[in-house]
């Protein structure tokens, strides 16, 4: 691994170097060891001023020369990686990014800011603009005396945006070398998953919602996999209402993690001011763990470049969600269903919406007015039952009947989708006229437009056909 | 009753006999949500027999300068579409799917409704962009303008949503 390590010759950057070190003796890489040197401003001197600031640059220039081989001197000493040494003028985070990617660098080891909290929030931190400018992973790292290179117990942070792929590449490649102790932790704001999941009646807004957890913990144990290696992999779900990057550390350290693991994201323009993301925070925070920053992998290109030789499908469909009002063409859609799972065994979940206005938040407060009864829930159902097809048992194909009661139709449906984890929604395309759905929106265009999840739609029958 | 005999031929599935093969749609504007839907389609086609057709319309610019045509700024741009379909069509048969091509030209939503009855397809599969609130409404969903006019069911498959 090839590591550029930008050091400022303060006491906290021979635990920079050292780590750095310490990474490329693991990884059989090389450091090469970066100072740059700020600008000189120009003084208020009269005539004959150009000349003095071209002495102070040349002898500020081979003062840090000196420092800088000293330090790569001390380095050599206490191990056999090859340590180079390299002295910019200019702004340091241009002049980090512009040697990374001379040198094809894979990682930048730098310090954690340090300084009064709000000169941190004000002038931001070199790393949270480096991440910005460049594509490279960044580790910041805490002054202190380092006892080993981090990775035996890391946590990473997955967030429900980015993808984990990074960070999963790295966990694989550390735990191939070396025993390493994972937690994924997972925060999550409250009301926005009592919204996604559509959970209805009192809520706990403080504490972590079982339903919750337990959904968010599936996705995340679906999106990490499995994780070879030695050492434990736990996964953390927990609400957070305040500071995310706070939380984050907090977490870190009661579970006494050597390294925390995020993706860096980066915003531009107006949406950095008003969602600054949470790794720019991490950045400017004084952590005392260290922090890696890992850049998203490209996505795959809008070019026509042919795909790579492996082939990757799309994992099979086997749990469909399958709505139905009873109109024609509802029933139509789920009969389709059944077709979408044939040949292959599965689960239709059969649903129909009773609508009836919910209470409003609906996670806050129970409102029974309105409530289907026991018998009509139970006449309901049976004309769900009615609609699966007799042959359906024998071709290995389950069905649940539910009724959800209460909400509008496209909304519970969506949100009905993210409960039941189904592969796919089946639902008819309505039947309403042109002007009904520019003014209101059919409740298929709704669930299409926020449904996370493959949609079919069934046409209408066309009585004139 | 047409838009009823094609669910029906879906349906008709269960009790697996199949007597010609039938056709998937699946509309590609070259973005990474519509190989995504190209990915749904494979596997769609894998498991039930049928054959894929991958299609590519071209909305022809009303103004082009000096009253030029597609064809006449290059075949160039004809043979970059061509080449971007057959990577995916070698995609598709890499996976075991049989697979044929098709440029249209026109209005994109009418077209690919058209061409999907034209060749009896069994199912439109296409991706969305998610767009929401402004951009959605300036921009409009070809997703959706496709279901409007279809008269075979129409898998849309999300592309740019968060993850849980």
């Amino acid at each position: 691994m090839k590591i550029l390590c930008a050091t400022n010759f303060e006491p906290g950057a021979v635990a920079v170097a050292r780590t750095a070190l310490g990474l490329a003796q693991q990884t059989d890489g090389s450091v090469e060891l970066l100072h740059v040197l700020a600008p000189p401003s120009p003084p208020a001197l009269p005539g004959g001023s150009e000349v003095i600031i071209a002495e102070s640059v040349a002898l500020a220039r081979s003062l840090a020369q000196q420092k800088l081989e000293a330090a790569a001197q001390l380095l050599r000493q206490t191990g056999s990686v090859p340590v180079t040494t390299r002295l910019d003028a200019g702004p340091v985070d241009v002049c980090l990014t512009l040697r990374a990617d001379e040198i094809a660098a894979d990682l930048i080891v730098m310090g954690t800011p340090s300084g009064p909290r709000l000169q941190r929030w004000l002038m931001g931190s070199v790393a949270e603009r480096v991440m910005r400018l460049g594509d490279r992973a960044v580790l910041l790292v805490p002054p202190g005396e380092p006892s080993a290179p981090p990775g035996a117990k890391i946590l990473i942070a997955l967030d429900e945006r980015r993808d984990c792929s990074a960070a999963l590449d790295l966990a694989r490649r550390l735990r191939a070398r070396r025993a390493c102790d994972i937690v994924f932790l997972r925060l999550y704001w409250p009301i926005e998953e009592y919204r996604r999941l559509g959970l209805t009646g009192p809520r706990d807004l403080f504490q972590s919602d079982p339903e919750v957890v337990n959904d968010l913990e599936t996705s995340v144990r679906q999106r990490v996999g499995a994780l070879p290696g030695t050492g434990t992999v736990q996964i953390d779900v927990e609400a957070c209402w305040g500071a995310r990057e706070e939380a984050i550390l907090a977490v870190a350290q009661a579970r006494g993690s050597d390294l925390i693991v995020m993706g860096a994201e980066s915003r531009h323009g107006l949406a950095r001011l008003t969602h600054p993301p949470v790794s720019d925070r991490m950045a400017r925070s004084a952590s005392p763990v260290p922090i890696l920053f890992l850049p998203r992998i490209p996505s795959p290109s809008p070019s026509p470049a042919p795909e790579p030789g492996n082939v990757t499908t799309a994992a099979p469909i086997t749990a469909v969600l399958a709505a139905t009002d009873f109109s024609e063409g509802g029933n139509l859609a789920a009969r389709a269903a059944y077709g979408l799972l044939a040949g292959r065994r599965g689960v239709v979940e059969l649903c129909h919406v009773h609508e009836r206005p919910l209470a409003h938040p609906a996670y806050s407060y129970d409102e029974p007015a309105g409530r289907l009864a026991d018998a009509e829930r139970a006449a309901l159902e049976a004309r769900l039952r009615a609609l699966v097809p007799v042959d359906a048992d024998a071709h290995g194909i389950i069905t649940h009947v539910s009724i959800i009661d209460g909400g509008r139709a496209a909304t519970a449906l969506v949100q009905a989708a993210e409960r039941l984890r189904v592969d796919a929604l089946v639902l008819g395309a309505g039947s309403h006229g042109a002007t009904h759905r520019a003014l209101l929106g059919s409740v298929a265009q709704t669930v299409v437009r926020a449904s996370r999840r493959p949609v079919l739609l069934i046409p209408a029958p066309m009585p004139d056909a | 009753m047409r838009a009823w005999r094609l669910v029906l031929r879906l349906h008709e599935r269960l009790d697996m006999d199949t007597e010609a093969q039938q056709t998937i749609l699946v509309a590609t504007d070259f973005s990474a949500g519509s190989d995504l839907a190209l990915d749904r389609a494979i596997e769609l086609a894998k498991n039930t027999g049928a054959r894929l057709a991958i299609v590519h319309a071209i909305e022809p610019a009303l103004d082009f300068p000096m009253a030029a045509t597609y064809t006449e700024v290059g075949g160039g741009f004809y043979a970059s579409v061509d080449l971007a379909l057959a990577a995916r069509a070698a995609k598709a048969a890499k996976a075991g799917v049989v697979c044929t091509t098709k440029i249209l030209e026109g209005t994109v939503a009418t077209e690919i409704a058209a061409w999907a009855r034209e060749i009896g397809a069994i199912m439109i599969v296409q991706g969305t962009h998610g767009r929401t609130g402004l951009a959605h409404v300036l921009l409009g969903s070809v997703a959706e303008k496709v279901v409007r006019q279809a008269t075979c069911p129409v898998l849309t498959v999300p592309f740019g949503h968060r993850a849980a």
